[in-house]
C-alpha cells in the first residue's frame, strides 16, 4: 500500500517535468512597460516592449555601460500574435506579470478603438490590470519610452511616477487603471478619459545616452487629458479645466487655486479637502446636471497687500474663489458637451438615480448630455492662512 | 534483532543476565560458592576475593567485590575493621546476626541466589558470604565515577538555573527532588537492556499525572527487548508512538527545570543512567516551540517569543523552497524592484536556481556537520574557511547569488533559533523534501505537500495525546499556555489537572 | 457504528469551509447582478430550513446514515437504488469540484501543465486524507478554518484599505425588481452552496453529541452566509456587476485589484491559496460520503478498499465531465442545479422526511 502510493508520487513529478512551468529567471525577461499601437495601412497592432536590463539596475553596478532598459517593437493583427512574434527579435521569453505602465498610440486611440485592446489584459491571469494607461499624444510610442532618464532609470516608472504625484499634488492628471477605463467603455453612461504624454525637447538625443550627461534633457510631460467617445479618441482637454474631471470623481486629494486679487495679481489658495456630490435628473428631454462642491483650504501666498486679519477681506477671497472654482468646473464640462462624450460619468449617476428614465434615455444619452442645462455650486471655507498673518506693508 | 528474540525465550524474565545460571540457590558450602561466582565471572581478573577469619573459625567469610567499582577505603574501614576485631560466637546464624551488628554501611541486603550475588557486584556492591549459610549480604558500596554538574550546553538560557543534569542517574534524581519537595514525587526503577543493565526510572506527581499514561509507560518500557541502553535515544525509539514520523514525540532535556516544570503539569519523566538526558513524555507540537524561559521573563516577552520561534521553525522549513518557487514558478508574486535585484545577481550564475540552493544547503549541512565533529583546536579555521568560501568567494566567482547566501544564512540562523534540538532536526530533513517539491510543481506542491505533513501531524500521538492538540482538536481553555503565556497566576494547578483529566478523556 | 468521533466544533469548521469551499471562488448569484448580496442573503436562511429537514431525518434515525436509512424507510431494493444513486451523486459533484480547481491553477499559474497533472496531485491528497481517517481530517479542517478566517478577513481589511470600492456599484437597488433576485435563489444558490450540505447526511452519527448536531450545523451555516454575502458584497464594491458577470473567478479579480502604495499587491496569490484549502477539504468530504456510502452499499468490513477505485474515479471523471471550462461552468449553471441537485438534495430527503414522520405517527 505505502509503496504504491510512493511509486503513484514519483511517476506524477517525473510526469510532471515533461509539462513543466519552470522558467530560470535568467532565461526570462520581465517587460515593464507595453506600448500599443495601430498600424492603418497595414491593419496591424505594434506593440513596444520595454524590457528592463538586469544587470544595469543592479545595487552595485555590474554591467558594461548599457542602456538601462530594452526597448523593441513588434507587429501582428492580435495583441497575443505580437506577443508571440517578439520570439523573433528578443533572445528571453518574456513575462508580463510586471507590466508597470500601458501607453496607447494616438492612432490607435483615433482610428481604430479601445474597445477590445484591453480584453487581453483581463483574461490572462497574469498581467494585471490595476495599471495606469496613458495616451501618447503627437509623438510615436517607442520613442516615447525610448526617452532615457536619469532619476529611476527605467523610463516607464518615471511615467509612473509623473502620474502619481501628477495625481496627487496638482489634480489635473487622474491616475487612470486599466480597469477604470474597461468600466467606463462597458458602461453606457460614461466614457472614459485618460492622460496624455508628450516628449519635451530634442527627440533625437532623447534616445541616447548622451541625455544622461546633459543637463538640457528631453523629458516627457503628462499633457492634457484624452476624451473619448464609443471607444475612439475625439478631442484633447487642456489646462485647469482638466481638475473638473477629478472633482466630480472625487478623486482628487490636493489642488490649488488662483484668487484675483487686483487686476494684475493674484494669491495662491491650496485645497486639500474636496467633496462633491452630483444630480442628474431629465425633464421633458432636458437634461438637468447639478455639481455641488464644498472644499476647505489655506492661503499660501499673498501676492497684494490687503489685510486678510479682517474676516471681510477672507470673506471676498471665498467668494472669489468659489467663482473661480465653478469656471473651472463649468469650463470642463461644457468642453465634454461639446464632444459629445460625458467622461463624468453624469449617465451613470441618472442611471442609478433614476432608472426608468434612464432606460428611455440611454440610447440618445450624447445628445442629451450635449445640451444638457448645467449649474455648479460651489462653496470654500478658507482655514489658515500660514505662517505670517499680515502680509507685507506696501 | 533476531537474536535478542531467542534469546529471550530462554529466560522470560527481563531482569536476568543471559549468560548466568538462572536461580541457582546458594550452597552451604561457602568455597563452593565462591567458586560457583569464580566460575560465573570467569576468574575475571579484577575480581577481588578475600577469606576472613572468625574468632576461630578459619576462613568462615568470603569478601567479594570488584575492583574500581567499589569504594575501596569504605571496604577497609567500615566492614574489614569491624569483622578483623569482632570475637564472638562462630555458629552461621550468629556469625550472620553479629556482622549486621558491626558493618557500618547503610544499605545492606541479605540474598540466598546466585544470580542476585552476581548483579551486586557487577553494579559495584560487595558481598560477604558466610560459610554454613546460604545466604549471603548485599552491601552497597557502589563507587561511580562522575563529573561534577557544570551548565548546560544544549539548552542555555539568560535567566534561569544554570544546573545540568550529568550521567550519575542519583544526581539527576536529585536536582529535581530538590526542585520538587513533596511525598507525590514518585520514582520507580526498571532495568532496561539484557546485557547493559542499565537503570532506568520513570518519575511523576502522583495526583497530577494521569495515571493511565504512567501505566502506559511503564508497560512500554517493560516490553523493550534490547541488549545495551547506551543513551535515552535507545528508549526513545523503542516506546514512541509512531516509528517511522520525522516528528520528534518525545522530548529530551538536559535542564531540571524542564523536567520539574514538566512534572507539575502532569506529565512523565523517564531518566537513563549514563546520560543527562531526560526523556519526557506525553509532548505535544507546541510544546517545542516553548522554552522555560519563557515562564521567567515577564509574559509579554514570553508570548512574543513563542510565536518568534514559531516563524523560526516556518523559515527554516520552508525559505530556501518558497524562494525557488517564486523566482523559477510565480516570478508574478515578487514585486518588480526585488525580482530586477534578483535577476541582476542571477545573470551570471550557472546553475538552476533549484540546483544552487541545494548545493548551498547541502555546504551548510557539511559545514554543520563539521563544526561539531570537529577537534575544537581547528574551529576558527573552519570558520574562516566557511565565511570565507561560502559567503564571498561563491559569490564574487559569480557561482552563487548573493540572494541565495542571505536564504540558506536566513534558514540556518532560523534553525538555531529553536529551543529544542530534535525539533531542528525535523526542519532541517523536511526542509530539503519541500525543495525537491518546489522545485517540480511551486507553490502548489508546498501546499499539498504540508496539507498531507498537517495531516501526518493530526494523526500522530504521543502516548494517547494528539500531538497538535490543543489547536487540533482545538480546546480554547487550555490556549492560556501554547503559543501565548498567560501570568503566571492564571495558569493554576487546577488548570493543569484538567489538562490532564482532558487528556485521558480524548483517549477513550 | 463506528470508533471514529468527531465534536461539535470540528463538525462547524469543516461545515464553514465546505459552504465557503467553491461558492466563493465562482461568485454566486451573478444572474441578481448588483442584488447578488440579497439573493445569497436571503438562501442562507432557506438553507436553515433545509439543514433542518437533515437533521430531522438524522434525529429519527440516530447514528444511522442517509444510506442506511434509506433502506429502512423505502425499503431495501428501492433505498438501496436510490443509496446507489447518492453514492454517485457524490464521486459526481467531488469530481466537479476537483475540475474547478485544477482549472483555476492551471490558468493561473500552471499554464504550461495539464489538468490532469495538477489534479492527480490533489487527488493524491484527498486519498491520504482518506487513509488517515475522518477523526485526522477533522482535525486539519480545524486548523485550515483559523488560516482560511485569518486569510479571508485580511482580505476583507485589504480590500478596505485600498480603496478601490465603489458604493456606486450597489445602485441602483433592485433595477428589475424582485424577480432576478428570486429567480437566482431558486434553485441555482440555494442548492449550490446550501443544498450541499446533504452530505453531512453522511457524517452526522460520527458527531460525539448528537444533539449538538442542529446546533453546530445552524451556526455554521448562519456564519458561513455571511461570509458569503460579505464577499459578494465586496466583490460587486470592487469590481461592478458587469465585471463580475464577465469573468470566471471574480474573488480572484477582486483580490488582485488590490494596490497598498505599491507594495501590499499580487494578492490573486493569497486567494489562490485559500482556494487549494478550500477545495482539498470540499472534495474530501464527497470523497468521504461516496467512501461511506460505498461501504454500506456493498456492506465491506474495510472502508479504505475503496479509497483506490473512487479516487480514479473522481480523477478520471473530473477531466471527463466537460470538454472546456465553458462547458463546465454551463452545465454548473443550468443543468446540475435542476436535474441532480433538486431532486437529491430537496425532494427526496423531504419526502423521507413525510414517510418517516407518517410511519412514527402510525406506530403511536
Amino acid at each position: 500500500m505505502r509503496t504504491a502510493l510512493s511509486c503513484m508520487i514519483l511517476t506524477v513529478l517525473f510526469a510532471l517535468t515533461g509539462c513543466s512551468n519552470y522558467k530560470e529567471l535568467n532565461e526570462l525577461s520581465i517587460v515593464l512597460g507595453l506600448g500599443i499601437d495601430y498600424l492603418p495601412n497595414k491593419d496591424m497592432y505594434e506593440v513596444t516592449y520595454q524590457v528592463v536590463n538586469p544587470s544595469e539596475n543592479a545595487a552595485k553596478s555590474t554591467g558594461s555601460g548599457t542602456t538601462p532598459v530594452i526597448d523593441f517593437k513588434t507587429t501582428g493583427k492580435t495583441l497575443s500574435e505580437a506577443a508571440m512574434n517578439h520570439a523573433n527579435v528578443f533572445s528571453r521569453r518574456n513575462i508580463h506579470s510586471h507590466i508597470q505602465l500601458v501607453v496607447i498610440g494616438e492612432k490607435l486611440a483615433r482610428k481604430e478603438s479601445l474597445n477590445f485592446v484591453f480584453d487581453i489584459f483581463e483574461r490572462d491571469a497574469n498581467v494585471r490590470v490595476n495599471i495606469p494607461v496613458l495616451v501618447a499624444r503627437n509623438s510615436d510610442v517607442k520613442t516615447l519610452l525610448d526617452t532615457l532618464v536619469s532619476i529611476d532609470k527605467i523610463p516607464v516608472r518615471t511615467l509612473e511616477g509623473k502620474l502619481e504625484n501628477a495625481s496627487l499634488i496638482l489634480g489635473e492628471h487622474g491616475d487612470t487603471k486599466i480597469y477604470d477605463v474597461i468600466e467606463d467603455l462597458t458602461n453606457l453612461g460614461s466614457e472614459p478619459a485618460i492622460s496624455g504624454v508628450t516628449i519635451v525637447g530634442n527627440k533625437k538625443t532623447g534616445i541616447t545616452k548622451k541625455n544622461l550627461e546633459s543637463m538640457d534633457k528631453t523629458y516627457v510631460a503628462l499633457n492634457g487629458i484624452g476624451v473619448f467617445k464609443e471607444g475612439m479618441l475625439v478631442g484633447w482637454m487642456d489646462g485647469q479645466k482638466t481638475k473638473s474631471l477629478q472633482i466630480i470623481d472625487n478623486k482628487i486629494k490636493k489642488t490649488f487655486l488662483r484668487i484675483p486679487c487686483d487686476e494684475k495679481h493674484y494669491n495662491a489658495l491650496v485645497i486639500n479637502r474636496l467633496r462633491s456630490h452630483s444630480h442628474v435628473d431629465i425633464t421633458k428631454n432636458q437634461a438637468e446636471i447639478n455639481v455641488q462642491v464644498q472644499g476647505y483650504g489655506f492661503i499660501s501666498e499673498l501676492l497684494c497687500n490687503k489685510d486678510i486679519s479682517k474676516r471681510e477681506v477672507l470673506q471676498e477671497y471665498e467668494d472669489k474663489a468659489v467663482l473661480e472654482l465653478e469656471k473651472e468646473i463649468k469650463e470642463g464640462i461644457r468642453a465634454a458637451q461639446k464632444m459629445k462624450s460625458d467622461v463624468f460619468g453624469f449617465g451613470e449617476i441618472l442611471h442609478y438615480s433614476h432608472p426608468r428614465k434612464w432606460n428611455d434615455y440611454s440610447e440618445q444619452w450624447d445628445e442629451v448630455f450635449s445640451k444638457a442645462k448645467v449649474t455648479v455650486h460651489a462653496s470654500i471655507d478658507i482655514e489658515g492662512v500660514g505662517m505670517r498673518i499680515k502680509p507685507y506693508p506696501y | 534483532m533476531g537474536r535478542d528474540v531467542e534469546k529471550n525465550d530462554l529466560t522470560p524474565d527481563h531482569n536476568q543476565i543471559n549468560a548466568m545460571p538462572p536461580e541457582v540457590p546458594l550452597d552451604t558450602n561457602l568455597l563452593t560458592n565462591v567458586a560457583k561466582v569464580q566460575e560465573a565471572l570467569d576468574n575475571s581478573s579484577d575480581l577481588i576475593i578475600r577469606y576472613i577469619d572468625y574468632s576461630e573459625y578459619p576462613s568462615a567469610l568470603a569478601l567479594i567485590y570488584i575492583d574500581g567499582m567499589s569504594k575501596t577505603r569504605e571496604i577497609n574501614e567500615h566492614i574489614l575493621e569491624p569483622l578483623t576485631a569482632a570475637k564472638s560466637d562462630s555458629a552461621p546464624e550468629a556469625i550472620k546476626h553479629h556482622l549486621k551488628q558491626v558493618i557500618a554501611i547503610s544499605n545492606m541486603q541479605e540474598t540466598t541466589v546466585l544470580s542476585a550475588i552476581l548483579t551486586a557486584l557487577i553494579s559495584g556492591k560487595t558481598v560477604i558470604a558466610i560459610d554454613g549459610d546460604p545466604c549471603a549480604l548485599v552491601l552497597d558500596t557502589k563507587q561511580i565515577e562522575s563529573r561534577s554538574i557544570s551548565e548546560p550546553t544544549t539548552q542555555t538560557v539568560i535567566r534561569g538555573p544554570k544546573d545540568c543534569f550529568t550521567e550519575n542517574l542519583r544526581t539527576n534524581t536529585s536536582l529535581v527532588r530538590m526542585r520538587i519537595q513533596s511525598p507525590q514525587l514518585r520514582l520507580e526503577q526498571m532495568r532496561i537492556g539484557d546485557v547493559t543493565q542499565t537503570a532506568v526510572e520513570i518519575m511523576y506527581v502522583k495526583g497530577i499525572a494521569d495515571e493511565a499514561i504512567v501505566k502506559e509507560v511503564r508497560q512500554r518500557l517493560q516490553k523493550i527487548k534490547i541488549n545495551g541502553v547506551l543513551e535515552s535515544g535507545y528508549i526513545e525509539s523503542m516506546i514512541q508512538d509512531e516509528q517511522r514520523s520525522p516528528f520528534p514525540t518525545m522530548m529530551n532535556t538536559e535542564r531540571p527545570d524542564i523536567v520539574a516544570g514538566n512534572l507539575l503539569e502532569g506529565r512523565i519523566s523517564i531518566f537513563i543512567s549514563g546520560t543527562p538526558f531526560v526523556l519526557i513524555v506525553p509532548v505535544t507540537f507546541t510544546q517545542f516551540f516553548q522554552s522555560p524561559e519563557d515562564y521567567y521573563q515577564n509574559p509579554y516577552i514570553g508570548s512574543m517569543l513563542r510565536f518568534l520561534r514559531l516563524v523560526a521553525f516556518l523559515l527554516a522549513l520552508y525559505a530556501p523552497s518558497l524562494y525557488v518557487a517564486m523566482i523559477t514558478f510565480h516570478q508574478a508574486l515578487v514585486p518588480t524592484v526585488l525580482l530586477v535585484s534578483i535577476a541582476a545577481q542571477r545573470e551570471a550564475v550557472p546553475f538552476p536556481a533549484a540546483v544552487e540552493a541545494l548545493i548551498m544547503e547541502v555546504t551548510f549541512e557539511v559545514l554543520r556537520e563539521a563544526g561539531i565533529r570537529m577537534p575544537r583546536a581547528v574551529g576558527p579555521a573552519l570558520s574562516i574557511v566557511g565565511a570565507l568560501i561560502l559567503g564571498q568567494a561563491a559569490v564574487d566567482a559569480g557561482f552563487v547569488s548573493a540572494a541565495m547566501v542571505i536564504i540558506v544564512s536566513i534558514t540556518a540562523i532560523a534553525s538555531f533559533a529553536l529551543p529544542y534540538y530534535n525539533i531542528g532536526i525535523t526542519a532541517r530533513m523536511l526542509r530539503f523534501l519541500l525543495l525537491i517539491v518546489a522545485s517540480y510543481c511551486g507553490l502548489y506542491g508546498l501546499l499539498i505537500v504540508t496539507l498531507i505533513g498537517g495531516m501526518h501531524m493530526c494523526g500522530l500521538r504521543s502516548f494517547g495525546v494528539p500531538y497538535l492538540a490543543p489547536m487540533a482538536p482545538f480546546r480554547l481553555r487550555e490556549q492560556k499556555d501554547v503559543l501565548l503565556r498567560f501570568p503566571i497566576q492564571s495558569l493554576s494547578a487546577p488548570a493543569l489537572k484538567e489538562r490532564t483529566t482532558n487528556e485521558a478523556g480524548e483517549r477513550e | 457504528m463506528s470508533q471514529e468521533r468527531i465534536n461539535s466544533f470540528q463538525l462547524f469548521s469543516v461545515m464553514f469551509l465546505f459552504e465557503i469551499g467553491s461558492a466563493i471562488l465562482v461568485g454566486l448569484a451573478a444572474d441578481a447582478h448588483q442584488d447578488a448580496w440579497m439573493s445569497v442573503f436571503l438562501a442562507t436562511g432557506l438553507g436553515c430550513i433545509l439543514y433542518l429537514v437533515y437533521t430531522k431525518l438524522a434525529e429519527l434515525y440516530p447514528s444511522k446514515t442517509l444510506i442506511q436509512y434509506l433502506q429502512s424507510i423505502l425499503g431495501s431494493v428501492l433505498g438501496w437504488l436510490i443509496g446507489l444513486a447518492y453514492v454517485v451523486y457524490f464521486i459526481y459533484i467531488a469530481s466537479r469540484v476537483l475540475r474547478d480547481f485544477e482549472e483555476l491553477l492551471v490558468i493561473t499559474a500552471y499554464r504550461s501543465s495539464t489538468l490532469w497533472t495538477i489534479g492527480i496531485i490533489m487527488v493524491i491528497c484527498v486519498m491520504y486524507a482518506a487513509h488517515q481517517g475522518l477523526e485526522v481530517f477533522f482535525r486539519i479542517a480545524e486548523l485550515c478554518f483559523f488560516i482560511i478566517v485569518f486569510m479571508l478577513l485580511s482580505l476583507v481589511i485589504l480590500e478596505f484599505a485600498s480603496d478601490i470600492m465603489k458604493s456606486h456599484h450597489f445602485l441602483p437597488v433592485l433595477e428589475h425588481g424582485w424577480d432576478p433576485v428570486l429567480k437566482s435563489i431558486f434553485p441555482t444558490t440555494l442548492t449550490f452552496p446550501f443544498g450541499e450540505l446533504i452530505a453531512f447526511t453522511m457524517l452526522l452519527p460520527f458527531l460525539n453529541k448528537q444533539e449538538q448536531a442542529k446546533k453546530a450545523g445552524m451556526t455554521a451555516i448562519a456564519v458561513s452566509g455571511l461570509f458569503l454575502t460579505l464577499f459578494t458584497i465586496l466583490n460587486i464594491a470592487v469590481l461592478g456587476a458587469n465585471v463580475i458577470e464577465r469573468s470566471a473567478f471574480p474573488f480572484l479579480t477582486a483580490g488582485s485589484y488590490i494596490d497598498i502604495s505599491h507594495f501590499v499587491q499580487r494578492l490573486d496569490t493569497v486567494v489562490i491559496i485559500c482556494m487549494v484549502i478550500l477545495g482539498f477539504v470540499k472534495i474530501t468530504v464527497y470523497f468521504y460520503c461516496a467512501m461511506i456510502g460505498a461501504a454500506q452499499l456493498f456492506k465491506l468490513k474495510e472502508r479504505k478498499n475503496v479509497i483506490y477505485p473512487i479516487g480514479v474515479m473522481v480523477l478520471i471523471s473530473s477531466l471527463i465531465i466537460a470538454p472546456t471550462y465553458i462547458h463546465h461552468i454551463y452545465e454548473g449553471v443550468k443543468i446540475v442545479p435542476y436535474y441532480l441537485h433538486l431532486p437529491l438534495q430537496i425532494v427526496v430527503p423531504v419526502l423521507l422526511l413525510l414517510i418517516a414522520w407518517i410511519r412514527h405517527k402510525a406506530m403511536n
